[in-house]
């Protein structure tokens, strides 16, 4: 039984069908982006004030973005039975796991990277700072991806989905949060960001490493 | 071997399905499952206490019992995805949590929902679901889809079949996923009267090749088998 | 049962707490003893913290809110902490005891958290003279209580208990490695952002007049907590149980 050939097929697999799904999988970033847009609506279109809260518009729509990306995960393969398939595979439940996150990573991550910048630009958010910021969002993200899918795995049978996955993960996603958007500020005001981002590194790996053994046992749990 | 020629092919639904079979002619190594003084509860519900089964090379258990009776969640504690209260699930007399992976090795189980992803193709749910279980080439596919007949259906996404044509699906990718035991949550459902057959069919040569089925179901499955035993839930 | 001769007397213990009808027996006859201390201890910490103590120099008499604000902290945490303990040893071992404890815990632990956030916020108004400070030990709990309620949140989304127990015993387990970091994060945000003069509510050196009734009422709010937990526990386990015969003959 070759391990490595399985999860190239399951990565295919969720490959073939964001691609199918084009649209769903493009409804975060647009989240992300009519989320951004609404803070100068509310707060103040001033370029002075924009500065001064974008760093945290940018990170609180980037948590929000991904919660509302995973509100749903594992929910259809739940459903259709494929994930009790999966469950039932010789394979560790936690490398399949691990190839559905690495598409849902990209797929999600990179127009992110892609966008974030001009939202940025569009926050008045100082040049200088940007490429810190796409450090810290490729840095936090896994993260993020990981906690958002622990606490999806674990609503997957719930009756209600997205509310509870908000309160469920927010407290956990607080850390990401700090340090990236302190490494940010840092960087924005022209001083080395390092210590915050490696504190996002130590996370990223943390999350890498231990998070899909533990969405694999949320997983089984709630199958059970 | 000589099973095949007691079938007349006219009157059976699929002669590939047979060709298939004649390829992959081979002993399933023997085996054992036996679940001893298991005991499971829903909510308030014992469902069943004490219960105690074995199946081994060449069986067919056929569990019954009315709706709601359990059958459902004593497939589910045999494939190991529910816990039983109390009680061991062993496969070759070790507990399947400590041998999970040889036991899911071993063991296929077709579920009430056909686990298929609707905007797949055949072939493309195929090669997933049999190499989830399999090491796969797309040729074992071919082979599977020929032995369907449905070669032409190759390309269609797996959302435009019907109730019954996914059933046939996930039978087939199951037969074509090489285990020795298939735990079978009434496999006939939706299906016509000539896939029914089919289905029979199958089962019978899984049986004779060695290999050993649970299964619920609600109509009688008229397939002959070495050693075949009903057991009842009862309520 | 063949095993029960070798198990040493610890494990014997915990198989045998582990039984509904042995808790449920068990509990009702010290619940009323630990809640008969927990009166007496807290009479005692009330009076000796609103009376026989004095104001403190710098808070005056504002400083009596620390004998509530502080027990309560201390049993938040504890709560939490024994809550995902209860729910681990509960998916180790399945034993589904510990899942009613668990169970038990948060919504007494969130009204503690609660309770803490509530005392440092009437402690705030005339300290600080806000209600809300974003304090790390207030944010912490804050997000502590979030905590709480998400534990909450997701075993009433279940209808089957014997699922919500599972699922939520995993959250409460992933929520207790997830504390220290958020509690550290939380610290490390707060030294960025606060200047480090705010006053604390607990002063490091702090006079035997205050200690002694701080300790008393710490205490006498773990009894009360204990006696909350068993009462609840036992509720708990009638729930589960309420169609075995045991139940039936009390």
């Amino acid at each position: 039984m070759k391990l490595w050939p399985t999860m190239v097929r399951q990565a295919g697999v969720e490959w073939r069908i964001s691609l199918r799904r084009f649209g769903e999988v493009m409804n975060p970033l647009v989240f992300f982006l009519a989320t951004v847009s609404l803070f100068p609506l509310g707060l103040s279109p001033e370029p002075d004030r924009m500065a001064g809260y974008a760093t945290g518009v940018l990170w609180v729509a980037t948590l929000l973005a991904f919660l509302f990306a995973q509100a749903r995960q594992f929910r259809a393969e739940a459903y259709n039975g494929v994930l009790e398939q999966l469950a039932l595979s010789p394979h560790p439940l936690a490398l399949l796991v691990v190839a559905k996150l690495v598409v849902q990573w990209v797929i999600l991550t990179l127009p992110l990277l892609i966008l974030a910048p001009v939202a940025a630009y569009a926050l008045n958010f100082p040049v200088q700072g940007l490429s810190t910021l796409l450090a810290a969002l490729t840095l936090a993200t896994p993260t993020m991806l990981a906690l958002g899918s622990v606490g999806a795995a674990l609503t997957v049978h719930a009756h209600q989905g997205g509310a509870l996955l908000t309160v469920l993960v927010m407290p956990m996603l607080v850390p990401v949060l700090v340090f990236g958007a302190r490494a940010t500020d840092l960087a924005s005001a022209g001083s080395a960001p390092g210590g915050a981002l490696l504190w996002l590194a130590m996370l990223a790996v943390l999350s890498v490493s231990l998070g899909p053994f533990v969405i694999a046992a949320a997983l089984r749990q709630s199958l059970a | 071997m000589l099973a095949y020629l007691r079938i007349e092919p006219k009157t059976r639904y699929n002669l590939g399905a047979y060709r298939l079979y004649r390829d992959h002619m081979s002993r399933i190594a023997s085996h054992t499952l036996s679940a001893t003084a298991l005991e499971l509860w829903r909510g308030d519900r014992c469902l069943f206490t004490e219960l105690n089964l074995t199946v081994s090379t060449g069986e067919l258990l056929q569990v019954t019992g009315a709706n709601g009776s359990g059958k459902t969640s004593l497939l589910r504690v045999l494939t190991g995805l529910l816990p039983p209260e109390a009680g061991h699930v062993r496969w070759n007399d070790e507990p399947i949590h400590r041998a999970r992976a040889a036991f899911h090795e071993s063991m296929g189980y077709v579920a009430h929902r056909d686990a298929h992803y609707d905007d797949l193709t055949l072939r493309q749910n195929l090669m997933w679901g049999i190499g989830l279980h399999h090491d796969i080439e797309s040729r074992d596919v071919d082979s599977t889809l020929e032995a369907l007949d449905w070669c032409e259906l190759a390309d269609v996404p797996a959302h435009a079949l019907s109730a019954g044509q996914r059933r046939r699906l996930s039978l087939a990718r199951l037969r074509a996923s090489g285990k020795s035991l298939w735990i079978l949550d009434e496999p006939l459902t939706n299906l016509d009267a000539g896939a029914r057959v089919w289905c029979e069919d199958i089962i019978e040569v899984h049986l004779e090749q060695g290999g050993s089925v649970i299964a619920t179901s609600h109509q009688p499955l008229c397939v002959r088998a070495p050693s075949r035993r009903e057991w009842a839930i009862s309520t | 049962m063949a095993k029960a001769k070798k198990l040493n007397w610890f494990m014997r213990w915990f198989y045998q707490m582990a039984s509904f009808p042995h808790f449920y027996r068990w509990a009702g006859r010290y619940a009323p003893w630990l809640g008969a201390v927990a009166l007496l201890l807290i009479g005692w910490g009330t009076w000796g913290g609103l009376v026989s103590s004095p104001p403190d120099y710098q808070m005056g008499d504002g400083v009596r809110i620390m004998f509530v604000h502080v027990p309560s902290a201390w049993l938040s945490m504890m709560a939490y902490t024994l809550m995902a303990v209860a729910a681990g040893i509960g998916l180790i071992w399945r034993i589904k005891l510990a899942y009613a404890v668990a169970a038990s815990c948060a919504p007494i632990g969130a009204a503690f958290t609660f309770l803490t956030l509530a005392s440092g916020s009437l402690w705030g108004k005339p300290m600080w003279g806000t209600w809300w400070e974003w304090d790390a030990r207030m944010t912490s709990e804050l997000l502590l209580l979030f905590l709480f309620l998400g534990y909450m949140g997701l075993r009433n989304s279940f209808t089957e208990r014997d699922q919500a127990d599972r699922v939520s015993g995993m959250l409460a387990v992933v929520g207790v490695v997830n504390v220290p970091i958020i509690h550290f994060s939380v610290e490390w945000w707060n030294t960025l952002h606060q200047p480090a003069s705010v006053t604390r509510l607990d002063q490091p050196a702090i006079d035997p007049s205050m200690l002694v009734p701080l300790l008393v009422m710490t205490l006498g709010f773990t009894c009360f907590f204990a006696w909350a937990l068993l009462t609840r526990t036992q509720g708990e386990i009638l729930l589960r149980a309420r169609q075995a015969r045991w139940v039936d003959e009390l």
